[in-house]
């Protein structure tokens, strides 16, 4: 979504720190809710999901997502629970402004040369659209938040993700680091490079070539991305001989060395999960 | 040497093609997330995980860009604070890059290394998948009004992709040729 995109860091300092790492640089780590197991937490996001997008009435929805920013104030503080709802604060206004003309039906609320401009129902489908966005956001920042990759992966396995997509995941994950610094270490050196070019050249000189317009920046990055592709696909035949040697690929059965808790402790985040299912199950019944 | 001498001996194997995935879903998370391009006008910035996303599409084939286009782009919202849009990058950006590879991978020749006009026709195909599927997913989060408005941002976003991708493949497959053998 270019929103993110454009105007805006996506968490190119998250990256700098170790791959594996990254979902859990916020300092709360002890809290319930990440020693909670991931497989009951991927089904209470989905179940949250679908509430969010029932035809509920909208103080449901409010309630809703007060539930949501209560237990993510708790889990991992006010602050990083405001985090994300800072970011998504222009997609909410966008929201606000650009739903109600699609929508005017229902009283009337304002009108420019007997044309509706705001009627009650554009108003309240801009405040649904806002709480449920809201609402959805906050669950997915907890959701990554709490819960580590490994268990991530770990927990799409045992709901039937085969092993080899499994493994492509933990493998990209791993090399994230590994593709930012060769970007890094291109990019410092084509700097470099240009500095020396300029060293001979006046400040307006060096100036335009440093700047320009975007075709120009575009130009200007083509050798640098391609230095970064070829470094990074040269990796390809090496990394495939390591999983050889270590028998991917074959056809005896696959262990891990790491496996999601079971037993009590499985079933009593279970039971929690069900436990806040019948509950959520019970209050959109009661109130439709 | 030709394509045959180049080709890895594994190349085409289990190993191989996990290995190429995540290296080429790990390159397209780390050019959507982190590689940006200033837009001066608007203070803004483009990513080029459509530039990934179409080089692998026109070096490596569909089933390659459908993969690591899905999940690179999903971890790479997932890694930004923008893991709401996951879902939708997965399936939009998976599509977009299966549609450009299948597209491209007509009248293709192995370690082509000159524009191939079929590229173009893949990247606008992608480019209309792209917008069409996150006004379809932007409808169902932000509403039609909000969605709608992200449009302009997604063309220049997918024309900063068409204009880096053909000419980086070409710049690539010149400078490394035994890119051409790692297709499967």
């Amino acid at each position: 979504m270019p929103r993110r995109r454009v105007g805006r860091s996506c968490g190119g300092d998250a990256i700098r720190e170790s791959g594996v790492s990254v979902q859990n640089s916020d300092r709360r780590t002890g809290t319930p809710a990440h020693r909670f197991d991931a497989r009951a937490k991927i089904v209470l996001l989905l179940a949250f999901l679908v509430l969010f997008f029932l035809p509920v009435r909208i103080e449901y929805l409010a309630v809703l997502l007060a539930v949501v920013l209560t237990a993510s104030s708790l889990f991992l503080g006010f602050r990083n629970t405001l985090r994300p709802i800072r970011l998504i604060l222009p997609i909410l206004v966008l929201v606000l402004l650009l739903t109600p003309p699609f929508n005017r039906e229902g009283r009337v609320l304002i009108t420019v040369r007997q044309t509706t401009v705001l009627s009650m129902e554009g108003l309240l489908t801009a405040a649904r659209l806002i709480v449920r966005f809201t609402g959805i956001t906050v669950l997915f920042f907890m959701f990554i938040r709490t819960t580590e990759p490994e268990s991530l992966i770990l927990a799409f396995r045992w709901f039937g993700l085969p092993f080899t997509v499994a493994l492509v995941l933990s493998i990209a994950v791993e090399y994230i680091p590994t593709i930012r610094t060769i970007y890094d270490q291109v990019q410092d050196a084509h700097r470099l490079r240009l500095a020396a070019d300029s060293e001979g050249c006046n400040d307006g000189e060096s100036k335009r070539r440093r700047h320009g317009g975007f075709i120009k920046r575009m130009r200007m990055a083509v050798p640098v991305i391609t230095s970064v592709l070829i470094l990074s696909v040269r990796r390809i035949p090496t990394l495939a001989m390591a999983l050889e040697c270590r028998g991917v690929g074959r056809a005896n059965r696959r262990t891990t060395f790491r496996t999601l808790k079971g037993g009590s402790a499985l079933a009593r985040d279970g039971a929690i999960a069900l436990g806040v299912l019948i509950v959520l199950a019970v209050l959109v019944l009661l109130f439709p | 040497m030709d394509e045959e001498q180049q080709k890895p001996r594994i190349a085409g194997s289990l190993a191989f093609r996990i290995a190429s995935l995540a290296i080429l879903t790990a390159v397209t998370t780390v050019f959507t997330s982190v590689v940006r391009i200033p837009i001066a006008p608007t203070k803004g910035y483009l990513n080029l995980g459509d530039v990934a996303i179409y080089f692998t599409a026109f070096t490596f084939g569909p089933v390659s860009a459908l993969i690591t286009g899905g999940v690179g782009t999903a971890l790479a919202d997932i890694i930004s604070p923008y893991a709401q849009w996951a879902p939708i990058s997965l399936l939009v950006h998976g599509v977009q890059g299966l549609v450009a590879g299948l597209i491209a991978s007509i009248a293709s020749r192995a370690g082509q290394r000159t524009f191939n006009p079929f590229w173009l026709v893949a990247a606008v195909a992608g480019t209309v998948v792209m917008c069409a599927g996150y006004l379809a997913g932007g409808s169902l989060m932000v509403g039609f009004g909000a969605a709608i408005a992200e449009l302009p941002g997604n063309l220049l976003q997918n024309l900063a992709g068409v204009i880096g991708a053909i000419p980086l493949t070409i710049a690539v497959r010149k400078a490394y040729p035994p890119v051409s053998a790692l297709r499967w």
